[in-house]
């Protein structure tokens, strides 16, 4: 009898094959997936990728079955690594052509890639680039700094570069790097990336309140002082910078051409393909991120020790990309005389748009008339491609 | 001793990515100049002149 109520009820008996500690994990992380449901119902995290990631995280590792001896689930299983297994695999786990087709291949970076390029504004990058540019390369101070830091916790090369690329703050970027350099650390560095990305717009705001003095955040910038530029300027830059980056780093050609596709149909105004992008493939995408890499995240993958240090790491990251921001944008206030809003800098980190929003957030909070969001978009789209040309170094130099 | 060399090497890594970004504003400049130069505006040729006066009158 109670054989037959295990069998029918086999998440449950599961545990009792499990050891207790991964019994432990298996519990945290259907806690923690309960817990980003919740965060992002109440919107305090961002929903769109959280919802969809708790959601799954809470599911798979409830969902925990015997199937040949071993314990899985049916979602999918991302160590499947044989052409056959592969195959059989696609049969048997809902989630697994997902996976294969469009992660092992880094497509689903490309398909947010073009979503983010159809919804960036070019303007102010093309007004002021070498302000925008030095901004964001000061803001990848993170992607930087946390690389020896990483080696130094016993982490290998291209492990310690899947990891700093995390101060970059853009998802698809730490994917694809991670994809690219340590594949067996793909699933947690992603799923620290995407969850430290949503809680920036809850934690850079203090960082602004402890490094930028009061009567700086509330700088009011003169729009007028924004020339204006042309769809013809931004399609050009579109084109040549998507031809010249794809030069330098073939390896990171699909991502430079996904995100310039992106902005070319945007500046080409084409309707049809514009809604398709932003309204189909980044919200399909978007979406499919979320829910797959919360199934890839569990307790029968998540065997890592080093997941609390890659962790910690990833916040370290940030943190320094976020101070590396607003020094570069303190020192751009000095430079221009005081007329340029220092927190332009937290701008450069490169989560677009939310840093952009963090900036003009502040802002406001402080001077009702301080309108600094076309400021900050410059920085915000130069911090896409700083973080793109150190992934494609990274990649380029250790792969 | 190995995460001074990790340092070494990725400061390597950032200098080049300072050049690059450069490199990025310099193509936006070259840009900026060679369609500011299109956008001039252009001399009326005659026969456009001769319209204009015809509209007018």
């Amino acid at each position: 009898m109670i054989d037959q109520l295990a069998r029918v009820f086999e998440g449950v008996s599961t545990f009792g094959q499990m050891d207790a500690t991964t019994v432990a994990i298996r519990i945290a992380l259907i806690a923690l997936g309960l817990l980003l449901i919740y965060l992002s119902a109440k919107e305090i995290l961002d929903p769109l990728i959280l919802m969809p990631m708790g959601l799954a995280m809470a599911l798979v590792n409830g969902a925990i079955l015997t199937m040949d001896g071993r314990l899985t689930n049916l979602f999918v299983d991302p160590m499947l690594a044989k052409p056959d297994d592969v195959l059989n695999g696609m049969q048997i786990f809902f989630l697994q052509p997902v996976y294969n087709l469009t992660f092992s291949n880094s497509l689903i970076a490309c398909l947010v890639f073009m979503g983010i390029g159809v919804i960036t504004d070019l303007d102010f990058l093309i007004a002021r680039p070498f302000t925008s540019m030095l901004i964001a390369v000061a803001a990848e101070l993170g992607s930087i700094l946390t690389f020896p830091l990483a080696v130094a916790f016993g982490f290998t090369y291209k492990e310690a570069a899947a990891i700093a690329i995390v101060g970059g703050a853009d998802g698809p970027m730490v994917l694809f790097t991670s994809l690219e350099l340590a594949k067996h650390l793909f699933v947690p560095i992603s799923v620290v990336a995407y969850v430290y990305l949503s809680i920036t717009y809850a934690i850079y705001p203090y960082m602004i309140k402890l490094f930028v003095p009061k009567h700086m955040q509330g700088i009011v910038m003169d729009l007028r002082s924004i020339p204006k530029v042309s769809s013809r300027q931004k399609l050009a830059f579109a084109v040549l910078a998507g031809t010249v980056l794809s030069l330098l780093f073939p390896v990171a050609a699909p991502l430079f051409a996904s995100f310039f596709i992106g902005v070319i149909v945007k500046e080409a105004d084409i309707p049809r393909y514009r809604k398709f992008l932003d309204e189909v493939v980044l919200t399909g995408s978007s979406f499919f991120l979320g829910f797959v890499l919360g199934a890839l995240l569990s307790v029968s993958v998540v065997t890592d020790p080093r997941i609390v240090l890659i962790m910690i790491l990833g916040m370290v990251a940030l943190l320094v990309s976020g101070i590396g921001g607003l020094i570069a944008g303190v020192v751009t206030y000095w430079l221009s005389g005081g007329k340029t809003n220092p927190l332009i800098g937290i701008a450069g980190v490169s989560c677009m748009p939310t840093t952009a929003k963090v900036a003009q957030k502040c802002a406001f909070a402080v001077n009702k008339r301080a309108v600094i969001l076309p400021f900050a978009m410059g920085p915000n789209v130069a911090g896409v491609i700083t973080t793109a040309i150190i992934a494609g170094i990274y990649v380029g130099l250790l792969r | 001793m190995e995460a001074v060399n990790a340092l070494i090497f990725v400061m390597g890594v950032y200098v080049l990515t300072l050049v690059v970004a450069l490199f990025v504003g310099v193509v936006i400049v070259v840009i900026r100049r060679a369609t500011a130069e299109r956008a001039k505006p252009k001399v009326p040729s005659v026969e456009e002149g001769a319209k204009k006066e015809g509209a007018i009158a």
